[in-house]
């Protein structure tokens, strides 16, 4: 039993570390390295370098509207 | 990077979180006694100097740089966009200023309350332990990502004593809890550069090559503080609908 409150105090604190008030701000980051990467070898030149930027801020944006 | 932002990001995000780490530790040393209060901010320090120690040299020695800035500029994104978030709601009123006044009285308040055993005194200990060991490990993981993204740990690790060192002897000098810090200015300041950091080095990890190289992370930092701004306008509650007469209403 001990080992199961560590573990659970354990994932707690790194689910409070990451995620932090905003569960909506951690999946918004995660989304955009995912689209980053998908994007860098398919999309045309330059258009990863505007996408990402506008993800992270529509990230921002998001988690503010949805606190 | 440029070694003077490197040194400015580890040095404010230590002064903020040192800010807190040190109104724990005056609660704990006026309520249960210094030996405690100081034996826990010694060995949260060590503790967090081996994770510094353990962590950074392996890091840039055994992992790939790209896949390394990834990792880092994710969680640089992910806390850069939570301390604009908490920024962007303190200025626009919808969440309440960081009191550290008020933090420490209910701080004081909580283990005055507890019993305090004879010999040493575990409370205190744990509590001035976890205090700088919690709030110095989100700096810790700032000093590794700025440290093995450039190569090497000694400027941010600079910055980060400079913030303590800063925090402390203000402390010591007050003696208060430092409620003047203008902390929600400091995680502007931050939150901005993670942000941008982060970002930069996730497109650079992915593959992207950045048409301003450095340069554009002045740019992105620009953009963050631009969309703050705005988001601050655009959150900011309406002054009340104030009813004149009846059915009349003026904004």
């Amino acid at each position: 039993m001990k080992v199961a409150g560590f573990l659970r105090d354990f994932g707690m604190f790194w689910w409070d570390f990451i995620v932090g008030d905003s569960l909506t701000l951690a999946i918004g980051v995660l989304v955009s390295v995912g689209l980053a990467f998908a994007l860098v070898h398919t999309a045309p030149s330059g258009v990863v370098e505007v996408v990402l930027p506008l993800v992270v801020a529509a990230t921002l944006a998001a988690s503010l509207i949805r606190r | 990077m440029s070694a003077t932002l490197m040194f400015f990001g580890a040095f404010l995000a230590a002064t903020v979180e040192m800010v807190e780490a040190l109104t724990i530790v005056l609660a704990v040393g006026v309520t249960r006694g210094w030996r405690a209060a100081f034996i826990g901010v010694a060995a949260g320090v060590c503790a967090l100097a081996i994770v510094v120690g353990a962590l950074g040299p392996s890091l840039v020695t055994y992992v790939p740089l790209d896949a390394l800035r990834v990792v880092i500029g994710t969680l640089l994104l992910i806390f850069g966009l939570q301390w604009l978030r908490k920024a962007v709601l303190r200025s626009s009123g919808l969440k309440a200023m960081h009191d550290e006044a008020a933090i420490y009285e209910r701080e004081v308040a909580a283990l005055r309350d507890d019993y305090i055993a004879p010999g040493f005194d575990w409370t205190g200990f744990t509590v001035s332990f976890k205090g700088v060991f919690l709030e110095g490990l989100e700096v810790a993981f700032i000093v590794l990502t700025f440290g093995t993204n450039d190569g090497r740990f000694d400027i941010p690790i600079l910055g980060a004593v400079a913030g303590l060192v800063l925090v402390v002897a203000t402390g010591v000098l007050v003696h208060a809890p430092l409620s003047r810090v203008p902390e929600n200015t400091i995680k502007w300041v931050v939150g901005i550069m993670l942000s941008a950091f982060g970002t930069f080095w996730v497109g650079e990890g992915a593959g992207i090559d950045w048409a301003l190289s450095d340069g554009m992370i002045l740019v992105l930092a620009a953009c963050f503080l631009v969309l703050g701004l705005l988001l601050v306008r655009s959150l900011r509650p309406r002054p009340e609908a104030v009813p004149t007469t009846a059915g009349e209403v003026t904004l």
